[in-house]
């Protein structure tokens, strides 16, 4: 009843948020419903809901930018099953519970524009961490993803500050973060408090071809509250060729769980081919990750689809087929509405 | 899950009557920065004017004007760039996307402020015959210093389609073509719609 009541208190804010939509020139905003059924291996299925509103807005003097707001907090409900038979319910790294709620900071940050010609801008608040191709195909609130479980980064987004801008063709991000993740509490059971630089450097992400090179070093919590060190080393690729396209990601480092593994040599690659109607309707793809931490190799075959349904209402599906070590197949089922 | 589906409907059905067209997340969103100093070399600042051009009478007027109504996907909200070169105003950036052979086209105009199209780039083009009107080409001429009208005259009669006996477009690029002509029109004709008012306070 707690979850109705809030999903409607949520609803009727977005309404007010969006009849007052007025707030002053140059202002988007959407609001966005998600419901999510995952099915991992033996395990009961888990269902997600997301609820939560994006706004864009852009201040500006007489005759220039200044600064642009993106914020989308959204508020996610998580039910987890039993992880198998005569098993108590799991627990999901970002909630408390196996049945809860919790607010996600997606992306909610000010980027203040330092210099008028684009080439330097300065990113306050939750921000993507600049690394790989994850950085650079929005994937959020999507069945689609390029950062394949948080241990191999370790997050998608992060508090911090980062300077960003394009040049002549050229982009860049680098960025100064917590470590913390979606919440901003930094500090681990040990007594450490991480932080971390992340970077990455490539052309304009429209053209045919694009490639990008990404560098991470530093600190990262983990979801029991641990801290391991992190060093990872990027080249992504993407071209496309039609309604086809190639993307890859190549990634080396160290450190991957908690100690005493932290100097672990980890080693990661991601292929994808995919595929769009004209009309963009439909993007299917199928994705090979295989990675390795020191001489353990794990590899899966994904093979997903994404398709507008209705006006405003897109059915993502995707099964994750787990080749080495060999376990149960992974399967996920999203039904989105954006209005 | 019955009450996790319950919670996305409650919330749908609230909204539905506001319900405006938006395809992606706005973290998706960028000043197209690289295209506007391209397009204006002199320029050195630019301000963003976002308006909505769902709004029934703008759109009943944009419908007029350019003869076929827009796609409900390309309502909503959009962003004129007006280029500055210090306090001057020298020009606007529009992009606007359209649907082309491999998907959507989007193409970034720049325009002086009587509305004549001034040069323009691709921001996104997975159609190779692109090329037909990159750099110094004929099939590139054919937009360059047009505006409704002229672009009108060099349309077939009751299509959005180029007249071959009026221009010369290679064969492999005549589809690009008449994408990009009524991209060009809609372009033109939304912000002269939409965006008039702030056009001509622009002015001297």
């Amino acid at each position: 009843m707690s979850r109705i009541l809030c999903t409607f208190l949520l609803a009727i804010g977005t309404g007010a948020v969006a009849s007052v939509a007025d707030v002053g020139d140059n202002f988007r905003y959407s609001a966005d419903v998600s419901s999510r059924f995952v099915k991992m291996g033996e395990s009961d299925p888990m269902q997600l809901a997301f609820v939560g509103v994006d706004l864009h807005k852009i201040f500006s003097s007489t005759r220039r930018d200044l600064v642009t707001f993106t914020l989308q907090p959204y508020v996610a409900f998580v039910r987890n099953g039993p992880a198998g038979w005569d098993k108590p319910p799991r627990k999901h790294p970002i909630f408390d519970g196996s049945s809860d709620w919790g607010m996600q900071w997606r992306v909610f940050n000010a980027n203040f524009k330092l210099m008028q010609n684009g080439l330097l801008n300065l990113r306050l608040g939750h921000i993507e961490v600049p690394f790989g191709i994850e950085h650079i195909i929005p994937t959020n609130g999507t069945a689609l993803n390029y950062a394949h479980q948080a241990n191999w980064v370790g997050i998608k987004a992060d508090w911090g500050a980062s300077l960003n801008g394009v040049w002549r063709g050229y982009e860049y991000e680098v960025a100064a973060l917590r470590g913390s993740g979606n919440r901003y509490a930094s500090e681990a059971l040990t007594g450490e408090s991480p932080f971390f630089v992340s970077g990455r450097f490539g052309s304009d992400r429209s053209a045919d071809f694009v490639w990008g090179l990404s560098l991470l070093n530093g600190t990262l919590l983990t979801p029991s509250d641990g801290a391991v060190e992190r060093t990872r080393y990027a080249l992504d690729l993407q071209y496309y060729y039609g309604a086809f396209g190639a993307i890859g990601e190549f990634a080396l480092g160290t450190g991957f769980g908690g100690p005493p593994a932290n100097d672990s040599d980890v080693r990661q690659f991601i292929a994808e081919f995919n595929w769009r109607t004209p009309r963009e309707t439909v993007l299917a793809w199928v994705q090979v990750v295989d990675r390795s931490v020191d001489k353990s190799t794990s590899r899966a075959a994904l093979i997903g689809a994404e398709w507008l349904l209705l006006r405003r209402v897109t059915a993502s599906a995707q099964l994750t087929r787990h080749m080495e070590p060999i376990t149960s197949n992974d399967f996920l089922l999203q039904l989105r509405y954006r209005y | 899950m019955v009450r996790l589906i319950t919670c996305t409907f409650i919330a749908l059905a609230l909204h539905v009557p506001q319900a405006v067209a938006l395809d992606q997340a706005f973290c998706a969103l960028r000043d197209p920065d690289t295209e506007i100093f391209s397009l204006f070399p002199a320029g050195d600042s630019y301000r963003s004017i976002v308006n909505d051009i769902s709004n029934k009478e703008i759109s009943e007027r944009i419908a007029r004007q350019l003869g076929t109504p827009l796609h409900f996907s390309e309502l909503g909200k959009h962003t004129v760039y007006v280029v500055y070169t210090g306090e001057t105003p020298i020009g606007l950036v529009h992009a606007r996307p359209e649907l082309g052979k491999w998907g959507i086209v989007e193409i970034a105009w720049a325009l002086d402020l009587d509305l004549t199209i001034k040069d323009f780039a691709f921001m996104r083009c997975r159609d190779r015959s692109k090329k037909a009107f990159q750099g110094e080409s004929a099939a590139r001429e054919i937009f360059l210093h047009a505006n409704i009208d002229s672009l009108r005259d060099k349309m077939v009669q009751g299509a959005f389609a180029l007249d071959s006996t009026k221009v010369t477009v290679p064969d492999h690029a005549t589809e690009l073509a008449n994408t990009l002509l009524l991209n060009a029109l809609k372009t033109l004709v939304v912000t002269q719609v939409a965006w008039g008012e702030e056009i001509a306070r622009l002015k001297p």
